[in-house]
């Protein structure tokens, strides 16, 4: 019993870093109907900036806020140049493009600063770029690098470490600002009124372009707080990093309801919590499948997700 | 136009055959008169999670090429990256028989990558020298399949040993990276050898992760609770790093021990001050005493900038031994390589002496090390 209840609570931890970055996804969906396939990537790469900001030697708040701005805005002008020009040209084109994107990205990264794992302080690779950019990279013995909190609370058995309680606060009260940002602001608003009804949104005067380039500029800056994160908590930064999270974040999104802010959180813990118990009951192998096999399941009982409404569509 | 009588076929047929002959003797002449030129396929994880395994060993055996200078046979390596990956490591098989048409293959690392690796050059009949790969089922039944490097039902038994007698350990847990038939045969050998000496294994402390996990602290609590006084993880340094650092997060006091897949530079950077304070087995340690190590680390220092690792080592003695059995064999012929290879004796390498057995394995010590915060520290070395 003991047991369930510590991969309950090590689950909620897990689960928020995908809550996360499943936000961003989920925000893109609701005003677009656009899977972002290369919102992972944008995780990826914000773990990157912070991690090489703070190899920089910034302290870690301007570096979080530098690599928000950095990220948020690549990822509208990645939509100013890829998605726009495909309006009016179905679903699939922009999907597609999408795809793609994070594909590029993937192999951008890996072509620039190597396919290796990155550990903190970061290191620019071997070549042209070392002997431009290395030159203003600090000794590593001379910097302070800063950490998640390593502190434990132990009951008897039930260990929580106070990292994952910070993961996990951090993902609550991204979720609820958010949530009251688009209820009781007038962007927010905006971008609600566009997922309801785009045309009317249009009509009363929300600005579309603007609106949609701030979507996505939101969902980029979240995911830079969770690629912050779990760079940090796992001292790892790779190219592929988005991969499986973005994956995972993407099923959470589903899971909990596409469009629905608090349902990211909710699939997200979810997922996070299923992985867990796996691994807790030794079977770590199966962790992956895990994840799709839940969404399947709800989907098969509830296809609009656990807290999405059932929406008529209108032929 | 006439068909050719009989005869005249005859003859054309007798003359055509005596050519061939002749060639064939000519050719088989100059080989055996000294083998110029030899191309040899290298498959290495240059990229990936398992990267510095590649790239130490790339290093290694370019300096043993270079120094071996422009003495006969040379060595043309074609060297392919696997990415680390089983697939990887096939198709760069592939493509090294199939393209390059190498005489022999040096590598992998991993042994699930040479495993994959093996079974294409084996139905290719290209003999396939591993120079890292130690799981035991590589060479069973593939009489192309070679290597330099000692087995894991040594390798595992060295180190139940040394738990049970120099660090008086009663009980054990296992950590097993379940992608991994390393892992897995270090978990059985070392599981053995622990029990045979006199400790206890319970079996729900031997717990399974998997490569691609980030985050162990589900594995580690079950270790916490059940404190035993050692814990071994044949693993990779690219999770061993991770779990050394969220074991030390969570206060766990066991003593750790390891096995080969640790000796990276990158271990350190991963689990930085965690690192310090545990037991590895190993193929080499760069501050052991003996005058040829320490000229190998004096060449391969001012060489790359950094210490060589036991990858590095036998990435140099891999070299060496490829160069000394072909010209053992005096042919480029891929079976008189592998005939030389298998019955190679008594070869002089810096991570020991090699000779090879029955089983094209090598027989040879291991070494234990320790760690610090920042190396390896050499500790003893164990015979067979």
């Amino acid at each position: 019993m003991f047991d369930l209840i510590q991969y309950l609570v090590d689950g909620l931890a897990v689960g928020s870093v995908y809550a996360l970055i499943a936000l961003g996804y989920s925000m893109v969906f609701g005003v677009l109907q656009l899977v972002n396939f290369a919102h992972g990537e944008l995780f990826m790469v914000g773990a990157y900036f912070v991690m090489y900001a703070i190899s920089l030697g910034l302290p870690w708040p301007v570096a979080l806020g530098l690599g928000m701005c950095f990220v948020g805005l690549f990822a509208v002008a990645m939509e100013r140049l890829c998605y726009k020009p495909l309006r009016g040209a179905g679903k699939l084109a922009p999907l597609i493009t999408a795809v793609g994107l994070s594909l590029l990205l993937q192999n951008l990264v890996q072509a620039i600063l190597g396919p290796n794992p990155q550990s903190y302080p970061a290191r620019v690779p071997e070549g042209k770029l070392s002997q431009f950019f290395g030159q203003y990279l600090p000794d590593p013995s001379q910097l302070q690098i800063p950490h998640l909190p390593d502190g434990l609370f132990d009951w008897n058995d039930l260990v929580i470490r106070h990292r994952d309680l910070m993961i996990f606060t951090i993902a609550v009260f991204v979720t609820l600002g958010l949530e009251l940002f688009l209820r009781k602001t007038r962007p927010g608003r905006g971008i609600r009124a566009l997922a309801l009804q785009p045309n009317a949104a249009k009509l009363v005067g929300v600005p579309f372009d603007f609106t949609i380039s701030m979507t996505f500029f939101i969902g980029a800056a979240l995911a830079v707080v969770a690629g912050l994160l779990q760079g940090m908590a796992d001292n790892q930064v790779t190219p592929y990093m988005g991969i499986s999270s973005g994956l995972k974040a993407f099923a959470a999104a589903v899971l909990g309801g596409i469009g629905v802010i608090p349902g990211a959180l909710l699939g997200g813990l979810v997922l996070g919590i299923a992985e867990r118990l796996l691994v807790g009951y030794d079977l770590s192998t199966y962790k992956d499948g895990a994840a799709f096999f839940i969404l399947i399941i709800v989907l098969l009982l509830r296809p609009q997700g656990l807290l999405g409404k059932a929406r008529m569509v209108k032929v | 136009m006439t068909m050719p009588s009989k005869t005249t076929r005859r003859v054309v047929v007798t003359a055509l055959s005596a050519a061939l002959c002749s060639l064939g003797l000519a050719v088989s002449m100059v080989a055996r008169a000294a083998v110029g030129e030899v191309k040899v396929g290298v498959i290495l994880p240059l990229t990936g999670d398992k990267a510095t395994f590649g790239q130490e060993s790339l290093n290694g055996l370019k300096l043993a090429l270079e120094k071996a200078g422009k003495e006969t046979p040379q060595l043309k390596i074609q060297v392919e990256d696997t990415q680390g990956t089983p697939a990887g490591s096939a198709a760069a098989v592939n493509k090294l028989i199939a393209t390059d048409k190498v005489a022999v293959i040096i590598g992998e690392v991993a042994s699930s990558n040479t495993i994959a690796a093996s079974t294409a050059a084996q139905s290719a009949k290209i003999p396939l020298m591993t120079h890292a790969s130690t799981n035991d089922t590589i060479t069973l039944g593939k009489d192309f399949i070679s290597r330099i490097c000692f087995v894991d039902s040594f390798q595992g038994a060295v180190m139940a040993k040394f738990a049970v007698t120099n660090l008086k350990a009663k009980t054990a847990a296992i950590l097993v990276d379940s992608d991994s038939d390393y892992s897995r045969g270090l978990r059985d050998s070392f599981k053995q050898a622990f029990i045979a000496a006199g400790g206890t294994i319970k079996e729900d402390l031997v717990i399974s992760y998997s490569q691609k996990d980030r985050d162990f602290k589900t594995q580690l609590i079950k270790v916490r609770k059940a404190a035993p006084d050692a814990v071994f993880i044949p693993g990779y340094y690219t999770q061993v790093g991770a779990i050394l650092r969220q074991a030390k997060e969570l206060k766990l006091n066991s003593k750790f021990l390891g096995t080969d897949g640790w000796d990276s530079p990158d271990l350190f950077k991963i689990a930085g001050a965690a690192a310090a304070g545990h037991y590895v087995s190993s193929h080499f340690a760069a501050d052991d005493t003996d005058n040829r190590v320490q000229d190998f680390v004096r060449e391969y220092k001012a060489r790359n900038k950094e210490n060589p690792g036991a990858m590095a080592a036998l990435g140099y003695d891999a070299g060496f031994f490829m160069r000394a059995a072909i010209k053992k064999a005096g042919s480029n012929e891929p079976s008189k390589i592998r005939d030389a290879i298998a019955s190679m004796k008594n070869f002089d390498g810096i991570t020991g002496t090699i000779t090879i057995d029955k089983n094209r394995n090598a027989v040879k010590p291991a070494v234990i090390v320790t760690t610090t915060e920042k190396e390896f520290k050499f500790l003893t070395r164990v015979n067979p």
